[in-house]
C-alpha cells in the first residue's frame, strides 16, 4: 500500500523581489527556490550573510509573502493560517517584555496558542513550565523581570518556549547567535530532542559544525539561489565533510545579483 | 477574544511595571494636588479651577499614553522583531492589533481615572459636592482617547517610527482646530468648492474632536445629556470600528 508522505515545508518556485525606493530597480531576495523539508527531518540552511536564508523562513512563518511561487506547511498553503498552530519560529534576535517574568511570558505565551495548550490542565502547565524553564536553565531565574537577562539568556528564554509547546515544525533562524558555548550544547540538545520526538527542525546557520552534528539533510543557498541539498548520511564516511562542499559551491561562479 | 485580552493584559502589566509611567503619574497627582493652594479664591472659583486644571492635565497626560504605548508596542515592536512573539503564535494581525488597542486604551483610562478620581475628591472635600461632572468628562475624555489610539494604530502599522507619531498628533490637533483650518483656506482666497471640502473633511470625514465636550452633559437636562452621550459613544465606536478595521486590513498585507 502507497502511504502519502506529507512533508512539513515545501517551497514551490518562490521568489521574493525587494525594492527600496521608486528609482531602485526589485532585487531578489530569493530566486525560484524549490526546496522540502520531509517530515520529522532535521534541516540545515546554510548561506553567506544576505544569502536569502532569512527572506526565506520569513515567508515559511508567514511574516511576508512571496511575490511569485507557493509554499506548503504540511501539506498546505501557507494562505491558511491554520498551520501556525503547529509552528514554532525563533527569530535572530528575540526581545521580550522587559518587565515580565520568564514565568509570565511563558504564560503569556500560553494565552495566545489556546489550540495548543487548551484543555491541558493548570497544574500540568504549571509542571511544563518548570520542567522548560529547567532544562533551559532559567529556572533559578524564574521570578527575575527579562530586562536583567542578557542576549544568551533571551534566547534560551525563547527555546525554552519551544519546549513548551513542542511543536511538529520548529523553525530556528540563527539560533546559535548570542549563546555562549553552554547555550550552544543545550540548543544541539534540544534539537535533537525534538528529532528523536519525530518532530521536524528547519534552521538557519553560519556555523557548519553545528549543522553537521544534528542534521539529517542541508540546503545550501547563495545569492538567494539553492545551489544543493545535501543528504549528511552521504559524507559520514568522506575525509572532506560539508564545510568543504560548502566552501566549494560559494567559490562556484553564480554570478552576483 | 482570549487572545486579545491577553495581549491587551500584559501590555497593560509590562506598562504598570516601568518607572517611566510610575514617575509620570505622580508628577500629575502632585500638580493637581498643587490646586488646593489656590484657597484665596473664592470656593466654587477654585472648584471651577482645580477641575479645568485637573480635566485638561488628564486629557494630555491620557493623549500622551495613548501615543507612546500605542507607538512603542506597535510600530518599535515590529522594528525590534519583538512582534513576532505574537505574529508567529496561533494568534492573528488583527489580534495583535486589536490587542495593543486594548491594552493602550486600558492602561491610559487607569493612569486618567486617578486624575479624575483626584479631582472628584478634591472637590468633594473642599466643598462637599459630588461631582458628577468630573465623572462624565472621565468618559468623554476616554472616548476621544479611544479615537486617537486608534489612529496611532493606523499609522503605526502604515508608517515609520518618527512618522507615526507625527501624523498621529496632527490629525488630533485638526480634529480640536479643523475650523482654524478652514478659516485660513477661506482667507488665502481659495475657491468655494475647496472652502467647502475643508469643512466638510474636518467637520465630518476625519475624526471631529469639538464633539468630545462636557458642555452639552452640563447646560442640557438628564434625558438631553443622556441622548448626546448616547450619540458620542456612537461617533466614537463607529470611528473606532473604521480606523482599526482599515489598520487591519492594511497590515494584514504588509510585509515584516
Amino acid at each position: 500500500m502507497n502511504e502519502t508522505v506529507i512533508n512539513a515545508i515545501e517551497f514551490i518556485n518562490v521568489s521574493k523581489h525587494y525594492s527600496n525606493n521608486l528609482n531602485e530597480r526589485e532585487k531578489a531576495a530569493v530566486k525560484n527556490l524549490c526546496l522540502t523539508v520531509k517530515s520529522g527531518e532535521v534541516h540545515g540552511f546554510l548561506g553567506h550573510n544576505g544569502a536569502g536564508k532569512t527572506t526565506a523562513i520569513k515567508m515559511a512563518t508567514k511574516l511576508i509573502s512571496p511575490t511569485s511561487g507557493e509554499i506548503k506547511i504540511f501539506g498546505r498553503f501557507a494562505a491558511d493560517s491554520e498551520y501556525l498552530e503547529k509552528t514554532a519560529y525563533i527569530a535572530e534576535s528575540v526581545n521580550f517584555y522587559q518587565f515580565l517574568t520568564p514565568v509570565e511570558i511563558m504564560n503569556y505565551y500560553i494565552s495566545l496558542n489556546p489550540a495548543s495548550f487548551g484543555g491541558t490542565p493548570k497544574a500540568s502547565l504549571r509542571d511544563k513550565i518548570s520542567d522548560s524553564l529547567n532544562e533551559t536553565g532559567l529556572l533559578k531565574w524564574k521570578d527575575a523581570a527579562v530586562e536583567k537577562f542578557s542576549k544568551g539568556m533571551r534566547q534560551r528564554l525563547a527555546l525554552a518556549l519551544c519546549l513548551l509547546r513542542e511543536p511538529d515544525l520548529l523553525i530556528l533562524d540563527e539560533p546559535g547567535s548570542g549563546l555562549d558555548p553552554d547555550g550552544i550544547s543545550l540548543l544541539l540538545k534540544i534539537i535533537e530532542k525534538f528529532k528523536k520526538n519525530s518532530k521536524t527542525v528547519f534552521f538557519s546557520s553560519h556555523h557548519i559544525s553545528e549543522i553537521e552534528r544534528v542534521c539529517d539533510r542541508v540546503s545550501i543557498i547563495k545569492y538567494g539561489e539553492l545551489l544543493e541539498t545535501i543528504d549528511l548520511a552521504d559524507y559520514k564516511n568522506k575525509p572532506a565533510g560539508v564545510e568543504a562542499r560548502y566552501l566549494e559551491l560559494m567559490r562556484s561562479e553564480k554570478s552576483e545579483i | 477574544m482570549g487572545r486579545i485580552t491577553a495581549i491587551g493584559k500584559y501590555l497593560f502589566l509590562e506598562s504598570i511595571r516601568d518607572k517611566l509611567f510610575i514617575a509620570l503619574m505622580l508628577i500629575s497627582v502632585i500638580i493637581v494636588a498643587g490646586n488646593f493652594a489656590l484657597d484665596f479664591f473664592e470656593q466654587g472659583i477654585q472648584d471651577r479651577i482645580i477641575f479645568d486644571f485637573g480635566s485638561a492635565l488628564a486629557s494630555m497626560l491620557g493623549a500622551f499614553l495613548c501615543l507612546y504605548l500605542t507607538v512603542s508596542h506597535v510600530r518599535a515592536q515590529l522594528d525590534s522583531k519583538q512582534a513576532y512573539f505574537i505574529l508567529t503564535s496561533e494568534s492573528s494581525r488583527t489580534h495583535f492589533l486589536v490587542g495593543k488597542w486594548l491594552g493602550a486604551i486600558a492602561f491610559t483610562a487607569f493612569n486618567v481615572l486617578i486624575i479624575f478620581g483626584e479631582i472628584f475628591l478634591i472637590v468633594y472635600f473642599n466643598s462637599g459636592i459630588f461631582s458628577y461632572v468630573s465623572v462624565i468628562y472621565f468618559y468623554i475624555v476616554m472616548l476621544k482617547l479611544s479615537i486617537l489610539c486608534s489612529i496611532t494604530a493606523f499609522f503605526s502599522v502604515t508608517s515609520s517610527l518618527v512618522v507615526a507619531p507625527a501624523l498621529s498628533v496632527f490629525f488630533y490637533f485638526l480634529g480640536h482646530w479643523g475650523n482654524y483650518l478652514t478659516y485660513a483656506v477661506a482667507k488665502s482666497g481659495s475657491g468655494h468648492y475647496t472652502i467647502k471640502l475643508c469643512e466638510f473633511a474636518t467637520g465630518y470625514l476625519l475624526p471631529n474632536f469639538k464633539y468630545f465636550t462636557a458642555e452639552h452633559v452640563v447646560t442640557e437636562n438628564f434625558a438631553g445629556a443622556a441622548q448626546y452621550l448616547a450619540w458620542l459613544t456612537l461617533y466614537a465606536v463607529a470611528a473606532d470600528l473604521i480606523i482599526i478595521g482599515a489598520a487591519a486590513a492594511v497590515f494584514r498585507k504588509k510585509d515584516l
